[in-house]
């Protein structure tokens, strides 16, 4: 709520006749937004304050006979400082010259408080002070401030101005005297236009019951209240109608606190109340707004923004910056008598906003044109650019974010993807291999197969013999045992084969092992193909670290490759040789040579690519799955050609790092 | 009591040549099992009755090599051949060869035992004509030389005067040459003796 903000408003009373006044913050673009003025206000009133007082300075150190003295404009203020309509006027004249013109003036700023200090005695010194003060630096333009000022420049311009042009504002159109009484004068005429406030509380609570009028006690106060009496009479026959006005604060205070909801609360003027304290009008209407149970309307500018919901009203800058227009023509040396003799500033329904909610009143009431105070801007109302410019580089960055997410997700699923499908390949290539393989396998399973029958025919016949040779037939029991496991044995190593495996299983093992595995898989093939097998091991376990039937694989592929190169071998020369060597403490080498048809120079490197084949069945997989796994576990394979005939493959594997001897 | 028939296995599978050996001692014959062709030649082979059941395709000297060799040496033993492959080009080689049977892997019991008693049969045939050979020689050793070349002479199919002529005797001496021949021959005619110069392998050819 903004009624703690009442505190702002006990400004600091000004002195008479203060020649360096305090320049408010002319340059913000005064939004209604008090909580924003609240932060910027101190630290620009400080360095403007400092400007002007350099200002200030400079001039008055220019010596007086100087051709181009600064022009000199008085602004007289009826009141005191602390009458923020006379503050805010000021600021708003300040404002507008300066953006104007470049034309610097001596601005001067007086209050002669002629409503706390009515007493004829003051009135006497204040004439003779400004009479004094006007004859010895001679004003180029005289503005005077409020209602008040108008009897006095009735009974005292000829003593203290008499030919000076006068602007008179910050007055309501019916205090404007007849031209006679008040020669060579325009107005800037602002008005407390009561029935339009009324009509706007009317519109925005159309079932209101009773009406109340609070005003202040000073005569200033009285003649707004003349005024509002005036006006909404004619109007108020069906409402019980109340005026607090001389009463003491407090008393109006509660008064007002025990309204019925049904009630529309309208503020006239108040500067002081029945005991002569003074006060100012926005201050009454915080007040009011925080004990009225009902709205608080008010036509008196800058109460809208302190706790008035609402009022038909100008704005006192706005009313400045329009006496500067008027200055500016005058001192541009226009006839007072070509100019308008009123003019007027805006007058608006001005709401605040804060209020309509507070009240749950409905917004749609709101007559057009108005202007809407403080509305709680969402953060798009008030910050759309930015908040788009936000909103956009959010969403770039989450676009972004979400397309490398997504595109990491894609890459995953893509090697995912990608090691299933060479998994599937090595798959393939090794069933290849089984189907190659499949004779010899048909063969060497055939082996023990037609070998326990034979044991089972023998014990057959050993049983029906007289006696039975029940020794005898134990032992061939015994031998279809050991048959049986090597069938076994053959089977597991071609379910091995063809197992479908979707991960790698990696595994410490020997080498010299699988060399020996893939030898006794390989033999019957070799056997029927006329092919001899030697291997040469490295001495002791060469171990390495990888899946076993993968590198079991890689073997088998060369040495098949090895047993096709030599189908067309003469009779006894066809030999294959497996080696294992230890090249090196952390490497090993194995090698597959054959004594075929070897490979021409310029092929050595194609061989290893897929789909490469020579042969009629031929895959064009197994020379390229090969060096695929041996590159996997960090390996290197290559051919080379004999010099005596025939190919050697050889590949390198990582030892594993717990080797023993 | 005749020995039994010894029946030589060679083959590099020893579950193979070992249940074949169980079987055919279980059907009583006597076996000698060899995982080689060469451990087979360098042993003696006796002259008992018996065959060769042999696998084709071995390390070192294969099954029909092995044959050739035996053949070579003169050695009477039929080859049953066993072999894990179908391979028609091989059985028919071997065969021709003079193999008794080319059998597959695995092999029927009744099959082989069929085919190892015709090759025992056939290894009696052989050693009888070996006998009836060997004696019909001893029979011509016993021929004086005239008495040789007059055999030599009667079996191309000559009459007793071109031989009286040829050897510069008597057609008389001829005759009675002939009868000495025909009776330490033990032949009946003359036919005989031609039969009995064919089966040595003396009559010249055309």
């Amino acid at each position: 709520m903004a009624w703690n903000r009442v505190p702002e408003f006990a400004e600091p009373r000004w002195t008479k006749g203060a020649d360096v006044e305090k320049l408010p913050a002319s340059t913000v673009d005064r939004q209604r937004d008090v909580a924003r003025l609240d932060k910027r206000r101190p630290t620009l009133q400080l360095v403007t304050a400092l400007f002007a007082v350099l200002i200030l300075l400079c001039v008055s150190f220019q010596p007086a006979e100087a051709s181009t003295r600064h022009r000199r404009i008085y602004l007289l203020e009826a009141l005191s400082p602390a009458v923020l309509a006379s503050g805010r006027t000021i600021d708003g004249f300040k404002r507008r010259l300066h953006e104007r013109t470049s034309e610097e003036f001596d601005l001067f700023v007086d209050y002669m408080e002629l409503m706390r200090l009515p007493s004829q005695a003051h009135l006497d010194s204040t004439v003779r002070y400004l009479s004094q003060k006007y004859a010895e630096a001679p004003p180029d333009l005289l503005i005077t401030l409020g209602r008040a000022a108008i009897p006095f420049m009735v009974r005292n311009r000829d003593i203290i101005a008499p030919d000076v042009p006068t602007i008179v504002a910050n007055v309501p159109s019916t205090a404007a005297p007849d031209p006679d009484q008040l020669r060579n004068v325009v107005y800037v005429v602002s008005r407390y236009d009561f029935l339009k406030t009324f009509r706007l509380a009317q519109q925005l609570q159309p079932k209101a019951q009773n009406v109340v009028i609070v005003g202040g006690a000073s005569d200033y106060d009285r003649q707004w209240l003349d005024d509002a009496r005036r006006e909404l009479q004619p109007h108020l026959a069906r409402y019980r109608t109340r005026y607090f006005s001389d009463l003491p604060y407090d008393a109006i205070l509660r008064e007002v606190s025990q309204l019925s909801k049904d009630t529309i609360v309208i503020l006239s003027a108040f500067l002081a109340d029945s005991t002569g304290q003074a006060r100012t009008t926005p201050e009454v209407a915080a007040d009011l707004a925080r004990v009225s149970p009902a709205p608080v309307y008010s036509p008196v500018a800058g109460t809208v923004g302190m706790g008035a919901l609402g009022g038909y009203a100008d704005d006192w800058e706005a009313h400045g910056a329009t006496v500067a227009d008027v200055a500016l023509e005058i001192l541009s040396g226009k006839e007072l008598t070509t100019i308008p003799r009123l003019n007027a500033s805006l007058h608006l329904n001005r709401i605040d906003a804060r209020q309509l909610r507070h009240w749950h009143l409905n917004p749609s009431a709101i007559p057009s044109g108005s202007e809407v105070s403080f509305r709680e801007f969402d953060l798009w109302e008030r910050y759309h650019r930015q908040t788009i410019v936000i909103i956009t580089i959010v969403l770039m960055q989450s676009a972004v974010i979400s397309w490398l997410i997504l595109e990491r997700r894609r890459r995953q699923i893509a090697e995912t993807e990608q090691r299933q499908r060479l998994m599937q390949v090595i798959h393939l290539n090794r069933t290849a291999l089984a189907g190659a393989l499949s004779a010899s396998v048909v063969h060497e399973l055939n082996q023990p197969l037609g070998a326990i029958r034979n044991f089972a025919e023998a014990a057959s016949l050993h049983l029906k013999s007289n006696p039975p040779k029940l020794q005898k037939v134990e032992q061939i029991l015994e031998s279809i045992l050991r048959d049986d496991q090597r069938a076994a044995d053959i089977i597991e190593h071609i379910r091995e084969l063809l197992k479908r495996r979707t991960e790698v299983d990696l595994h410490e093992f020997d080498l010299n092992e699988l060399v020996q595995e893939v030898v006794s898989i390989i033999s019957p093939e070799a056997l029927k193909a006329g092919v001899e097998i030697s291997t040469i091991r490295a001495n002791g376990s060469v171990l390495v670290r990888g899946d076993r039937i993968q590198l079991q694989q890689v073997v088998m592929n060369l040495a098949m490759n090895g047993i096709d190169a030599m189908r067309n071998c003469a009779p006894g020369c066809a030999t294959m040789s497996i080696e294992t060597v230890q090249i090196d403490d952390s490497a090993i080498e194995v090698s597959v040579s054959d004594s075929g048809v070897g490979i021409p120079p310029h092929m050595l490197r194609k061989v290893f690519e897929t789909f490469y084949t020579t042969k009629r069945h031929g895959t064009g997989l197994g020379l390229s799955i090969a060096r695929t796994i041996i590159d996997a576990y960090g390996g290197k394979l290559w051919a080379e050609n004999r010099p005596g005939g025939g190919t050697v493959f050889r590949f390198t594997l990582p030892m594993s790092s717990t080797v023993r001897a | 009591m005749k020995p039994a028939p010894i029946v030589y296995v060679v083959d590099d599978d020893s579950s193979f040549r070992e249940s074949i050996g169980e079987l055919l001692n279980a059907c009583g014959y006597q076996t000698l099992l060899f995982d080689n062709a060469r451990q087979l030649l360098a042993g003696s082979i006796s002259s008992d009755a018996g065959c060769i059941v042999l696998d084709v395709k071995m390390d070192g000297l294969s099954g029909p090599q092995l044959q050739n060799d035996l053949v070579d040496r003169g050695c009477m033993l039929p080859v049953v051949f066993v072999s894990g492959y179908k391979d028609v080009l091989v059985a028919v080689q071997t065969i021709k060869a003079g193999a008794e049977d080319f059998l597959t892997k695995p092999v029927e019991k009744d099959r082989l035992l069929e085919a190892i008693e015709r090759a025992l049969a056939r290894y009696e045939e052989r050693r009888a004509q070996q006998d009836e050979i060997s004696l019909l020689r001893s029979r011509i050793g016993e021929l004086t030389p005239r008495e040789r070349e007059v055999f030599e002479h009667l079996v191309r199919g000559l009459p007793h005067k071109q031989i009286a002529y040829a050897l510069s005797i008597s057609e008389r001496t001829v005759k009675l040459h002939r009868h000495q021949i025909v009776h330490k021959l033990q032949a009946r005619s003359l036919a005989d003796l031609a039969v009995i110069a064919e089966r040595l392998g003396l009559l010249p050819n055309g």
